[in-house]
């Protein structure tokens, strides 16, 4: 299948005055055209940092130490700010967990959607304002030739999240990089956005790096997905292989830790200890002192990739042959 | 009967929302809660289901008196609350507890982590000097932290850590009642099974009773015995767990379950996709509250009168004129507290 996207060995790091803070540590995955790819882990394992890096947007003092970034024929990491403006919105665009942050408050819905398509296509205002109104319809605001006119404030949550969805449909990306889309809405309405889009992709073709800590969302979402802890993605597969067989042992822990049906009552797994701190990470394996079955050899080598049947890769002794 | 730990009758909280500087003009009221009925048997873990803005946490605080109800009662062991003096209050207080959503912002970051468990003891008057320290180190042992950390300060411990201390700091009075109000939505996933493990723990050891509040549906699953859903102030449907969870009968219990993202496939159902958002408290929608986003073929009364919360068996209540067929209508006096 051709790759859209191709990351390869990335290591983005953040040097404060005490500590490197590697916050993605030599990370690599692909995502194919039309798929998409779950990345689960929890606070700080360098989920959001690995989608600031392909866009290049990663904060400061962060910096992308190496690796190679491809999209379509091109790596990223080496084209000019000005080709990469190019990449932003049309090739990749993104959205976030908290849409008001990324609204403009004093701009209304319709100007910052509109702003978007006369960018990229050169409409006229006029044609730029009908389309804007389209596109509305599409990620389902209710009555867009008037609420085109309001300002963000004036939606709800969810609305907003469709409003900054909108922005992104105008230009029509070949790659949605959505970090924690629904994280801050209520059920109802996190059903509502992952809905549409599920819908906005089958209309488009287009691919989504889905960034979330909530396992049943990649379960609903993704075909693919990457698991990561402590800046390392320590298994991949499969999005059906991982979760009804997980390999490594932080990933059966997650999965285990969720409470369930018919385990009413019972004492949940727990994965002892905390995550690790990603400015002093443990060596070795990062997560052998929370391991249930850790080797000797967990706490000295950073454990290598293995490809278990097929696609199911996993980063552990235990499956070393 | 036996008589119920907490028993809450058709609470109200409104807030006025006015306008004007000198001469203030109320223009709206925001129904926070509006009605709310229910009781809970001791050592019962009662769930309070809900999305943002149906009242679920003012419930909470009307419960432990910090606030003040608009209307109705909370009695706790057969004492009305609002009845009693602000001192007498105080001591109340004492039996009931809360634990916050958010443990970086509701510990003090400039007090050490023993002072922060042990203030209540001492606002309440119940132990000084070294008598405290061992009452704080022996709650903190049952939560899980080491004398270590007595020194410490909260912004060295992490986000599960943290929690521990906040349920130490409600333990400490040995209340009876905990109100939880999402006392693991902000916690990692692997965290959070460590604290629902706690709170079942401490259950078990201190006969607590719980209100939990939360808005993931599996959570209150694992550890609820009964469940209240609430929607815009009001109670929706409350039963049983199980029975809620598979025959819920109120259109919004049936789409909340539907709408939850499920890990196993076997259990992923049909989407029942609401339409829109929850209203604004202050602009309650007529009838029914829930008319204007039901999927049923509406009646007229559904949009004009709004049914009452009424027992279809079994100690399941629910709100909805389809629902209720031959069932009892719910008042103060004919709710029968059923026990799990």
């Amino acid at each position: 299948m051709q790759k859209l996207l191709q990351v390869k060995d990335l290591k983005t790091n953040f040097p404060l005055p005490r500590a490197m803070v590697k916050a993605v540590d030599g990370i690599s995955f692909a995502i194919a055209q039309g798929e998409t790819l779950g990345l689960v882990g929890e606070s700080g394992s360098g989920k959001s940092v690995t989608a600031l890096s392909i866009l290049r947007l990663v904060p400061s003092p962060g910096e992308i130490q190496s690796g190679e970034i491809w999209f379509h024929d091109q790596n990223l990491l080496q084209l000019s700010e000005a080709d990469m403006r190019r990449v932003r919105g049309r090739g990749i665009a993104m959205i976030f967990q908290d849409p008001t942050a990324y609204l403009n408050p004093l701009m209304t819905v319709g100007s910052q959607v509109m702003e978007i398509i006369q960018v990229h296509e050169g409409l006229k205002k006029a044609h730029a304002r009908e389309k804007t109104v389209e596109i509305l319809d599409r990620v389902g605001i209710p009555s867009p030739a008037i609420r085109v006119d309001d300002y963000p404030h004036q939606f709800s949550g969810g609305m907003r999240q469709r409003i900054l969805i909108a922005i992104t449909v105008a230009s029509n990306p070949d790659l949605l990089i959505a970090d924690e889309p629904t994280t801050a809405l209520d059920v109802t309405i996190e059903a509502q956005i992952l809905d549409l889009l599920r819908r906005l992709q089958s209309e488009t073709g287009s691919s989504i790096l889905l960034i979330t800590h909530d396992l049943a969302v990649i379960a609903e979402m993704c075909q693919q997905v990457a698991v990561m802890y402590a800046g390392r993605i320590i298994e991949a597969g499969a999005t059906e292989d991982i979760l009804s067989s997980p390999l490594h042992p932080y990933t059966q822990g997650l999965i285990q830790a969720l409470p369930r049906f018919g385990q009413r009552k019972k004492r949940l797994t727990v994965i002892e200890g905390n995550i690790a701190s990603a400015s002093n990470p443990p060596p070795g394996c990062r997560f052998h002192p929370r391991c249930p079955i850790p080797k000797e050899i967990c706490s000295r080598e950073p454990p290598p990739l293995i490809e278990v049947d097929g696609d199911h890769q996993v980063n552990c002794y235990e499956y070393v042959s | 009967m036996k008589q119920p730990l907490l028993d809450v009758i058709e609470l109200k909280k409104y807030y006025p929302i006015t306008r004007g500087v000198i001469r203030q003009r109320e223009i709206a009221t925001i129904r926070a809660v509006d009605g709310v009925t229910f009781q809970i048997g001791d050592g019962e873990t009662v769930g309070l289901v809900g999305e943002s803005g149906c009242g679920k946490t003012t419930t909470g605080q009307l419960v432990l008196g910090l606030e003040r109800p608009t209307a109705g009662q909370v009695s706790f062991k057969g004492v009305v609350l609002s009845s009693l003096t602000p001192p007498q209050l105080r001591k109340m207080r004492s039996h009931f507890q809360m634990v916050f959503q958010d443990p970086f912002s509701s510990l003090s970051p400039r007090m050490r982590v023993g002072d922060l468990i042990g203030e209540p003891l001492h606002v309440h008057d119940l132990a000084h000097g070294w008598e405290r320290r061992r009452q704080v180190l022996e709650v903190m042992d049952a939560v899980g932290l080491v004398k270590e950390h007595y020194d410490r300060y909260p912004h060295e411990f992490s986000g599960g850590q943290r929690q521990r201390v906040a349920i130490a700091r409600a333990l400490v009075l040995k209340p009876r009642l905990i109100v939880a109000d999402e006392p693991v939505s902000a916690l990692d996933a692997s965290i959070q099974s460590q604290i629902l493990n706690l709170l079942m723990d401490l259950q078990q050891e201190f006969q607590l009773t719980y209100l939990f509040i939360a808005h993931n549906l599996n959570v209150i699953y694992h550890v609820c015995d009964r469940v209240l859903v609430m929607y815009l102030g009001k109670i929706v449907e409350s039963a049983e767990v199980t029975t809620l969870f598979e025959k819920p009968r109120h259109p919004y219990t049936q789409a909340l379950i539907a709408a939850k993202p499920e890990l196993d496939a076997t259990r992923r159902k049909k989407k029942l996709l609401l339409k829109g958002a929850v209203p604004s408290a202050s602009a309650v929608p007529s009838g029914c509250a829930f008319h204007p986003r039901c999927f049923y073929h509406l009646r007229e009364e559904c949009r004009e009168v709004g049914p009452r919360l009424v027992d279809i068996g079994d100690g399941h209540f629910v709100r909805c004129y389809y629902a209720q067929s031959g069932g009892t209508t719910l008042t103060p006096t004919n709710i029968e507290l059923k026990k799990g």
